[in-house]
């Protein structure tokens, strides 16, 4: 596989995921390659325990594969150190975790500015327009246990959003919400694919994955078809 | 720590006698009874030292005690007509020892320093709320043995009991004799009772009640 | 919004876990600061003590000269006692400018709870005591049954010059010469009587309890100690020495009170680790989310040392201001277990003290976070797609 830079956010051969569970090992993820392109929203399906997470792990620089090579942007991950993945974490990649992940103690406002305080930049207006983006502006100053899990969910993705990042990562953004909330959250992700934000997302939830341009069946480990 | 309290106690009281060396004296005609033994000298703050056999011994039933500090400056006039002499400083900021049996006032206990012959005399008197004489005792004194054994005797220590303010105020109260050698201490007890007596009576009729500074089952 | 407004909003996340954390180290640092500051006003007193007494050699009876010297200082009462002939002696010696000759005795009376204690002096004794001055009366004995008062003792027992003031142990009755100055010395407490009416009325006949002595050159003690050493039943004391014996008495008591404070720093440090290695263990997701969103190791490890520095930086100055109006207090009631204390103990926080006290309550801190860094740092940030 030889991905062009121009064209693929993501690019992956082979990546091969193994994790040691007493005396045994597991092969969560068994050469998965993959390509996304600028633009794209992909949705990456299968049962629960096909590897969904862990795919999603890998790209977004979280874990290392055991095996295999990644490229995000057209750079190779494995020869970045951990700083410069950190960085890649902090400057080019996006994530809304199934359970939200606000800080509770923090403001909504605070919770969406937390990664330009660790990537030490100002927020110079962006979390406001974040905010109104999502439809939270007059939200800002509450705290997260006084948002229902819908709101939740959107003040995580604008904090997904403050870096500007190349690439949006899911994992079951709709997981923890009603029909009703999942289906507004589910038109906020479309809304910024529209905008040219590229997206992936792991999900049950067949109306986020039948909203993605393109989606990908995980089982065992391997993709399929 | 005693020297310091000792001596704000007596700055304060020397503010006190300040005021009562302005007072106006009494008429010359006005007649006032002239104890044998007049307190000429301010005397040290005294510690109630043994408040626990003390109470034993004057109120057996007491389950608490409580100080309290009466000032009496606003009655220097009254004072120097019943005392038949100017206050000193430390008489115008009377320590009132009150003595209870739970929520019931038992008595008072008063303390104070008297010039003895051969050095100072510690008396504790303990009185009823209607301020008559329950007990008199000597706390610390440095008496010669034959003036101490009198000065210490039940019959006449216990001559003070019944006695009242008023008893004092027209003439001496009759008390036992003592011998030639331990008059000039006796007359000093004496006078530091009926002192003490009228300051309390002079309190109980003029004031309210004091602050506790200090309380103790 | 910033790293340390990120640890305030953590550290009011537990309240009661912070403030019992808070209240221990910060009563473990105060109760430092003030033993530090106990130790180091009682040496202090204790110099001006000893320099005021002008004295910079004792005479004491064979026994223990440390414990012997010190009471005779402090005005306590000796068992033994020196033979009379030991003063000529001193006196003749080249080296030695005063000496004054001490009997000491203390005449109890257990009814009344109290102790009188009677000094017996001769006319070198004004001249080895640089604050005796005479308030009231004469500056010396007119009669051999006269007394002169320390000034404490004259104002209890009402006593003026001219009064009659009579010894119960002795059965004898004295005439108030003269009342003292008040020193602030053992000496405002004591009875001075003429050395020989002493001597006759405790049955002590040609014996002293102490001479204490004053050198015409301090350069000379060396010498001069060694030449008196050799006075048959007496051995000698230096001030220096006597130095070392106060600070021996109350070595013991220092170690313990040492072990104390050492003890409730280590508790303090453990509470904060406590505090710390909870809050990580508990928020273990939460340090993953952040790591997940771009902090770096290092990053994590800051907002956690924020966090500890906060808590033990405020319970240090907090420690601090409970020494200053607290401290008082406290040094009264250690006071009583050190023996032979001086009059005044208390002494003001000074700045190195300040200064230490601030930087163990950052070291403890440091050293708190140490834990719960390493385990913060472990956490892989694909644990928050797991627990978060």
């Amino acid at each position: 596989m030889n991905p062009s830079p121009d064209q693929a956010v993501v690019a992956a051969e082979a990546l091969t995921k193994v994790y040691r569970r007493a005396a045994e090992d597991v092969r969560a993820l068994d050469g998965v390659s993959l390509t996304v392109r600028r633009g794209e929203f992909v949705a990456i399906v299968g049962p629960s325990g096909a590897g969904k997470t862990t795919l999603l792990n890998l790209l977004g620089c979280m874990d290392a594969p055991s095996s295999g090579r990644l490229w995000l942007e057209g750079r190779e991950v494995q020869q970045l150190n951990e700083r410069g993945r950190t960085h890649l974490r902090r400057e080019r990649l996006g994530f809304v975790f199934q359970h939200f992940g606000l800080v509770p103690t923090l403001t909504v406002a605070e919770n969406v500015a937390l990664p330009l305080v660790f990537a030490r930049r100002t927020a110079d207006g962006r979390v406001s327009r974040l905010l109104e983006k999502v439809g939270l502006s007059s939200r800002r100053n509450h705290r997260p246990h006084e948002l229902s899990g819908g709101e939740m969910q959107r003040v995580a993705i604008a904090r997904a959003l403050v870096n500007e990042p190349a690439l949006l990562l899911a994992d079951e953004p709709t997981g923890n919400l009603d029909s009703v909330t999942g289906e507004a959250v589910i038109a906020l992700l479309r809304q910024l694919n529209a905008e040219g934000l590229t997206v992936v997302v792991v999900t049950h939830n067949p109306a986020l994955a039948g909203a993605a341009g393109r989606q990908l069946r995980l089982a065992d480990g391997r993709l399929a078809g | 720590m005693r020297l310091p309290l000792l001596q704000g106690g007596l700055v304060v009281v020397g503010l006190l006698g300040g005021a009562c060396w302005l007072a106006k004296r009494p008429s010359a005609g006005e007649v006032v009874f002239e104890p044998r033994s007049q307190i000429l000298e301010p005397a040290p703050l005294c510690p109630w030292r043994q408040p626990e056999a003390d109470l034993h011994r004057f109120f057996p039933g007491a389950t608490r005690w409580q100080s309290e500090i009466r000032v009496l400056s606003g009655q220097l006039l009254e004072l120097r007509r019943r005392l038949g002499r100017d206050p000193q400083p430390e008489e115008l900021a009377l320590q009132v020892h009150r003595v209870f049996r739970n929520s019931e006032e038992l008595g008072a206990v008063l303390v104070r320093c008297v010039h003895g012959e051969y050095g100072a005399i510690e008396i504790v008197l303990a009185i009823d709320p209607q301020g008559t004489v329950v007990g008199l005792e000597l706390q610390r004194q440095r008496e010669p043995a034959a003036i101490a054994a009198a000065l210490t005797s039940p019959d006449w220590l216990g001559a003070f009991r019944g006695l009242r303010a008023t008893d004092f105020t027209a003439a001496a109260p009759s008390l036992p004799a003592v011998p030639a050698q331990a008059r000039s201490s006796a007359d000093a007890i004496a006078d530091g009772v009926r002192s003490l007596l009228i300051l309390h009576q002079t309190a109980q009729a003029g004031a309210t009640d004091g602050a506790p500074i200090h309380q103790q089952r | 919004m910033n790293l340390v407004v990120f640890a305030c909003r953590n550290l009011a996340r537990r309240p009661w876990r912070t403030a019992l954390a808070f209240v221990g180290l910060a009563a473990a640092i105060g109760t430092l600061a003030v033993l530090s500051a106990l130790t180091a006003g009682y040496e202090r007193e204790l110099r001006k003590e000893l320099d005021r007494s002008g004295v910079q050699l004792m005479l004491v009876p064979l026994g223990c000269p440390y414990d012997a010297a010190a009471r005779v200082l402090k005005g306590r009462v000796l068992d033994a006692s020196l033979p009379a002939e030991a003063l000529a002696q001193v006196r003749r010696d080249p080296a030695v400018a005063a000496a004054a000759p001490l009997l000491l005795c203390a005449q109890v009376r257990t009814n009344e709870d109290r102790a009188d204690l009677w000094v017996g002096i001769d006319e070198s004794a004004p001249a080895l005591k640089p604050w005796w001055r005479v308030q009231r009366g004469k500056a010396w004995f007119s009669s051999t049954n006269g007394v002169i008062l320390g000034s404490e003792v004259a104002t209890l027992e009402m006593r003026a010059p001219g009064d009659r003031l009579y010894c119960p142990g002795a059965d004898a009755t004295f005439t108030v010469d003269g009342v003292l100055d008040r020193s602030g010395t053992s000496d405002d407490s004591l009875f001075f009587v003429p050395l020989g009416r002493a001597q006759q009325l405790f049955g002590q006949p040609g014996r002293l309890t102490a001479i204490a002595i004053r050198l015409r050159d301090p350069a000379l003690l060396a010498e001069a100690a060694r030449r008196l050493q050799a006075i048959p039943g007496a051995q000698v004391v230096t001030t220096t020495e006597v130095m070392g014996v106060f600070q021996n008495l109350i070595g013991t008591v220092r170690a313990l009170l040492s072990a104390v404070a050492i003890v409730a720093v280590t508790v303090g440090c453990l509470t904060v680790l406590n505090t710390l290695l909870a809050a990580v263990l508990e928020r273990a997701a939460e340090l993953a989310l952040l790591r997940a969103l771009g902090a770096s190791r290092s990053q994590v490890v800051l907002a956690l040392a924020v966090e500890a520095l906060l808590l033990t930086s405020a319970a240090a100055l907090a420690g601090l201001l409970g020494a200053a109006f607290g401290g008082a207090w406290i040094q009264d009631a250690v006071r009583q277990w050190i023996p032979l204390a001086p009059e005044r103990l208390a002494t003001p926080l000074s700045l190195p003290l300040i200064g230490q006290s601030i930087l163990l309550g950052v070291g403890t801190g440091l050293v708190a976070v140490l834990y719960p860094a390493v385990c913060a740092l472990r956490m892989a940030p694909a644990e928050a797609t797991r627990t978060a």
